[in-house]
C-alpha cells in the first residue's frame, strides 16, 4: 500500500520533471551529430559506433538523472520519508527504480535506431537493457550525494563516470564476444541493485543531519 | 483512544558540522503535555526537534516511555512521530489532490474531510507551486489529521497563516492534547496556547 502510493508519486514526478526526455534528447542529437565530426566513411562508422555511442549514452543518462532528489530535498520531503514506516533504502530503491523505468525506456527505442544508421548490429541494444540498471543505480548514489550541492549536474558527470567502467569497457563488446560481455553487464547491475539503495539511503542522511 | 507515550531528554546538544549548535537541553513531556520551545534566530529551536526525529546528530539522551518502560526508539520514529517543517514535506510538481493521495495511503486514511477542514477542497487540482504560502502550510499539516500519532514536532506552525488558519491549528493541538498526544513546538512569534509550558532556548556558546 505505502509502496505502491510512492511508486505512483514518483512516476508522476519523473514523467514530469522530465528527466527522460533530456536524456533522450541529449543521446539522439549528440549520436546524430558524430558522424559529422567522424567523417562520413560507412566502414569507420560501423566501427566507432559501439564506443561513440555507449559513451554517449553514459552522459545522457547523468544529465537525466540530473536534479532527482533536489525538490524532495529542498521540500522536506525526506523528512517526511524517514519518520514513516518505510525504510529509507527502500525509498530509495524505489525512486531510483522509478528513475530507471523513465531513463531506459525510450533509449530504449533510440539506441538500436542509432545502431542502425550506424551500420552496426542492433544487438547492443539489449546490452543497454542489462547495464541500464547499473548505470541508473550508480550515478543516483553520486547524485544523491551531489543533491545538496549547486551545480550538481557537473559534479555528478565527473564523479559517476568512473564508476561506469565496467559498462563502457564490455557495453560495446557485446554481439563480439560471445555471451561474456551481457553476463558481467548483467552483473554489474545486479550488484548495483544489491548495494546502491543503502548507499544512496546514507547519502541523503549525509545531507540531512 | 489515549496514548500513554512519554517524552525525556537530558542533556541533549545537538551538532551541526560538528559544532554544537545549542546545548544541554533536558525536558520532560508527559502525555497531553504541550511545551513551547522559545529562543530567537539560530537559537536551536529547530535543532532540537530535528534531534527528538533523529534528523540531526546529537550528545546526550532521548528517551520515549510508556510508564516506566522504555520504548524502541525506531519504532516510535516511523508510527509514532510526526514532524512538520517549515518547507513542509511538499513537492511541487504534484497537485493537492495527488499529495493528500499520498499522505493517506501512507497513513491507511481517506483524505477527503480532511482536505474539506483545512479548506483545500476547492485548490484540490492545483499544484503545489501554485498554492499561496498559506495555503502550502495547511497541506502540510494535513497528515496531523490523517495519521494519529503520539508525538508532533512542529517547527514554526503558525507563520504564513491567517487567523483562521491559526484556530485550524490550535484546535489540532487542543485536539492532540485531550487524546493524550504530546506536541513540541518550536516558536519565535507570541502565540498564546492553553495549558502549555515554556522552554527557552539558547545557542550554544
Amino acid at each position: 500500500m505505502r509502496r505502491k502510493a510512492l511508486l505512483i508519486r514518483e512516476l508522476r514526478l519523473r514523467a514530469r520533471q522530465g528527466g527522460w526526455a533530456v536524456s533522450c534528447g541529449v543521446f539522439l542529437a549528440t549520436g546524430l551529430m558524430a558522424p559529422l565530426a567522424l567523417g562520413g566513411e560507412p566502414a569507420l562508422l560501423r566501427e566507432a559506433a559501439p564506443g561513440a555511442l555507449w559513451l554517449l549514452l553514459g552522459l545522457s543518462m547523468f544529465l537525466g538523472l540530473e536534479g532527482l532528489f533536489e525538490d524532495d530535498l529542498r521540500g522536506g520531503v525526506f523528512e517526511r520519508l524517514i519518520l514513516s514506516p518505510l525504510a529509507l533504502s527502500e525509498v530509495m530503491l524505489i525512486k531510483l527504480g522509478a528513475a530507471w523505468a523513465f531513463l531506459a525506456g525510450p533509449l530504449l527505442v533510440a539506441v538500436p535506431v542509432l545502431l542502425l544508421a550506424y551500420g552496426a548490429a542492433p544487438i547492443g541494444a539489449l546490452a543497454f537493457l542489462l547495464a541500464s540498471p547499473g548505470l541508473v543505480l550508480t550515478s543516483g548514489v553520486v547524485s544523491a550525494l551531489a543533491s545538496g550541492q549547486r551545480r550538481g549536474g557537473p559534479l555528478l558527470v565527473f564523479c559517476a563516470l568512473p564508476l561506469i567502467v565496467p559498462a563502457l569497457v564490455f557495453g560495446p563488446q557485446a554481439g563480439e564476444a560471445g555471451l561474456l560481455p551481457f553476463l558481467i553487464l548483467a552483473a554489474h547491475s545486479l550488484v548495483a541493485v544489491a548495494v546502491c539503495p543503502f548507499l544512496a539511503a546514507a547519502a541523503i542522511r549525509l545531507q540531512l543531519t | 483512544m489515549a496514548f500513554e507515550m512519554s517524552l525525556h531528554l537530558t542533556d541533549v546538544t545537538v551538532e551541526r558540522a560538528g559544532r554544537p549548535v545549542v546545548g544541554g537541553v533536558s525536558l520532560t513531556a508527559a502525555p497531553g503535555d504541550i511545551v513551547l520551545l522559545r529562543g530567537g534566530n539560530g537559537s536551536g529551536k529547530t535543532s532540537i526537534l530535528r534531534a527528538v526525529a533523529e534528523l540531526a546528530s546529537y550528545e546526550g539522551q532521548v528517551v520515549f516511555k510508556r510508564g516506566v518502560q522504555p520504548l524502541d526508539p525506531a519504532f516510535i520514529r516511523s508510527f509514532e512521530t510526526h514532524y512538520v517543517s517549515p518547507e513542509g514535506g511538499l513537492n511541487p510538481r504534484l497537485t493537492v489532490r495527488e499529495t493528500a493521495g499520498f499522505e493517506a495511503a501512507m497513513e491507511g486514511r481517506d483524505p477527503a474531510e480532511a482536505l474539506e477542514m483545512l479548506a483545500l477542497d476547492r485548490a484540490a487540482e492545483l499544484r503545489v507551486a501554485e498554492l499561496s504560502t498559506g495555503q502550502r502550510r495547511r497541506l502540510s499539516f494535513l497528515r496531523l489529521l490523517l495519521g494519529p500519532r503520539a508525538l508532533w514536532l512542529l517547527d514554526e506552525p503558525f507563520s504564513g497563516l491567517d487567523t483562521e488558519g491559526r484556530a485550524v491549528v490550535l484546535a489540532l493541538i487542543e485536539n492532540q492534547r485531550e487524546r493524550g498526544g504530546i506536541v513540541l513546538l518550536a516558536l519565535h512569534e507570541e502565540v498564546i496556547i492553553s495549558g502549555a509550558r515554556t522552554l527557552r532556548v539558547e545557542a550554544a556558546a
